[in-house]
């Protein structure tokens, strides 16, 4: 089968777009992950309630989708917040507090089909031409809400990495990864950090929630097509490094999309899951050479 | 391994014996309605909880994928039903065999490598159930994304001529499920198990074959989860993806083995009664989604405020010294 040019150029830049959101979801979970060594699933649940919220304030009280920003971010800090507090309450192990977020997901899919129906909602009708009106771009279509996908990806996952690399707080979370009890002697306070950064995830959750409400029809089960994407981008790009889970997701959708375009697309999670068992099988290989190169040099500098 | 008979397994052995016996007796008074098939049910429920906590209660590796076993043990059964004549054995021991050889492959690659410790296990385990979702649903021999038929094949067979043959084959897969869980409470494979669980470096150097004991346990693990398929399959008549392979049921699963405690063989057995029970109760009052949710948070509140699970507190009123040894 020929494929044209312009259909493969769409289809690859709709999975830079699909990719810019899983990015944002994937950088909650990576962040939380790898800093505070909580897979935490409760996160996609979290996102998917950000979306019912922008769809209840946006038809009920006819605000504009991004208002609602006002309203869950505040909201979504204190959640992500509580969360981590309770898990430091029970002193949760990794497993523990992977398995509480495990059935938060469980009940969340439940509340939301009780609150908001099982049925699918759709924002779209809600939303004014200009965001909904595709501009074209040469001969390549550009939905406004997909730039909204990417503004939102580039600020969330600039901010974050910025944040960790360039302020004392950031480098005290980045401390308190590589050995929490040495970075609690040199003065990291450790709760009140996890504290903020599980809060700034549960913020950003509701703003990936508004692009979700923004870019597809509602439904109580979405979270559970999400968690492979959003799982795989998190381990390929780096536990706790923003910009790689950004890029990570980019890519596994671009390779989703484009596999779609010759192969049987009912395969593509396959393709997901194949990825990330290629790498986990690869990365013992890429570590062996990484050592055998450092040592090299460091023999060499001996020299 | 060398089998000799250990006294202190007597006991266990006599009470699975009893059990089973009494649900075997109480058949006849249960009738042929609610009751037999919530027994089945329920016996299932026992099955998958034993065989979860034989590994990853024993090992500490906690897996999300025992829903798969389960539901590959449902498909295999269901194309063994749909493809041949074969009698209800042969569909039997097809799933526990498939579901135990996946486990096997899946075990001796996984196992290979230390990092597939605590959450990264839970993962792949929960990728494998996705992985094979989609293999399942894309595969037209054992569905094609239509699902199965399975009461049309067994009609007029022994197996689905009544709920009540269910029942016998719940029970006696209960009963192995218990056997091989006492079995493993006192014999020296268990023992090393657990010290995979308590420290799998210590437990290497002092001679413990970490990686194969975790592979077969796995294996078995897996395999029992598969035997249980089968009659599912018999019993749900049509078989389907999303209700065979849904995610609730690891969690369930998982949920009866904390709840219950692992510390004895027969906590999980304690915490899929209260599950099922629970459940049912919650199932009269409303809608399924309520009792989700009920479910769920009692989750999150049984590990918040009792670790050991009920068979831990029950041992801490009987007996609060050895409690009191074993929180140490």
């Amino acid at each position: 089968m020929t494929v044209s040019t312009l259909a493969l150029t769409q289809t690859l830049l709709n999975g830079v777009f699909v990719g810019c959101l899983f990015g944002v979801i994937a950088l909650g979970l990576s962040l939380k992950w790898g800093h505070l060594g909580v897979a935490d699933f409760s996160h996609l649940s979290l996102t998917l309630i950000g979306g019912y919220l922008t769809y209840t304030l946006v038809t009920e009280l006819l605000w504009s989708p991004f208002l609602t920003l006002a309203v869950t971010v505040p909201v979504f800090f204190v959640v992500g917040v509580a969360l981590q507090w309770f898990l430091h309450v029970i002193k949760a192990e990794a497993f523990t507090s992977l398995l509480i977020t495990f059935a938060l997901f469980i009940v969340a899919e439940s509340v939301v089909s009780m609150i908001w129906s099982p049925d699918l909602l759709s924002l779209r009708p809600w939303l004014t031409d200009d965001l909904t009106q595709s501009m074209k771009v040469g001969s390549i279509s550009v939905a406004p809400i997909d730039v909204v996908a990417l503004v939102v990806a580039f600020l969330l996952v600039g901010s974050a990495a910025a944040m960790l690399r360039y302020t004392r707080w950031g480098r005290g979370v980045q401390a308190m990864r590589q050995d929490p009890g040495v970075a609690e002697t040199f003065g990291v306070r450790l709760l009140p950090i996890s504290l903020v950064v599980s809060g700034l995830v549960g913020a950003s959750a509701a703003a990936a929630g508004m692009v979700v409400a923004l870019k597809m029809p509602l439904s109580p089960g979405l979270p559970l097509n999400w968690i492979g994407i959003v799982v795989v981008a998190s381990l390929l790009g780096g536990l706790g490094r923003p910009v790689g889970a950004l890029v990570a997701a980019v890519a596994l959708l671009m390779i989703q999309n484009a596999w779609s375009l010759w192969f049987p697309p009912q395969w593509s999670p396959a393709v997901t899951f194949g990825l990330l068992f290629l790498f986990l099988a690869l990365s013992p290989v890429v570590q062996l050479v990484r050592d055998r190169l450092s040592s090299g040099a460091a023999r060499e500098a001996l020299v | 391994m060398k089998l000799s008979f250990d006294p202190s397994l007597r006991r266990p052995l006599v009470m699975i014996a009893a059990g089973v016996a009494a649900a075997l007796a109480l058949l006849p008074v249960l009738g042929s309605g609610f009751a037999v098939t919530f027994g089945f049910q329920f016996l299932i429920w026992i099955v998958l909880a034993l065989s979860w906590s034989l590994f990853s209660g024993n090992t500490g590796y906690a897996s999300f994928g025992h829903g798969v076993f389960f539901g590959i043990g449902t498909y295999v059964a269901a194309a063994v039903f749909r493809s041949t004549e074969a009698p209800f054995v042969v569909a039997l021991l097809a799933a526990g065999l498939v579901a135990g050889l996946l486990a096997l492959v899946l075990g001796v690659a996984v196992f290979s490598s230390p990092r597939f410790a605590g959450d990264l296990f839970g993962l792949v385990t929960l990728a494998m159930a996705f992985i094979v979702m989609t293999i399942v649903s894309n595969t037209s021999f054992l569905d094609g994304g239509t699902g199965v038929f399975v009461r049309e094949h067994t009609d007029g067979t022994w197996i689905g001529a009544s709920t009540r043959h269910l029942f016998v084959v719940g029970a006696l897969l209960a009963g192995l499920a218990a056997i091989t869980a006492a079995v493993t409470s006192v014999t020296r494979w268990g023992a090393a198990l657990r010290s995979i669980r308590d420290d799998e470096s210590v437990a290497e150097s002092l001679g413990v074959p970490t990686y194969r004991y975790k592979v077969v346990a796995f294996a078995v693990s897996g395999a029992i989860a598969g035997l249980a398929g089968a009659p599912q399959a018999v019993f749900l008549g049509y078989v389907e993806v999303g209700a065979v392979f849904a995610l609730h049921i690891p969690l369930f699963v998982i949920m009866m083995a904390i709840l219950g405690g692992m510390s004895r063989w027969w906590g999980p057995v304690v915490g899929a009664a209260v599950v099922v029970a629970l459940r049912e109760a919650l199932l009269g009052l409303g809608s399924a989604e309520v009792a989700q949710i009920i479910v769920g948070v009692s989750l999150v509140v049984v590990i918040a405020v009792m670790p050991h699970g009920l068979s831990g507190v029950a041992v801490k009123v009987r007996k609060p010294q050895l409690a009191k040894e074993e929180a140490r």
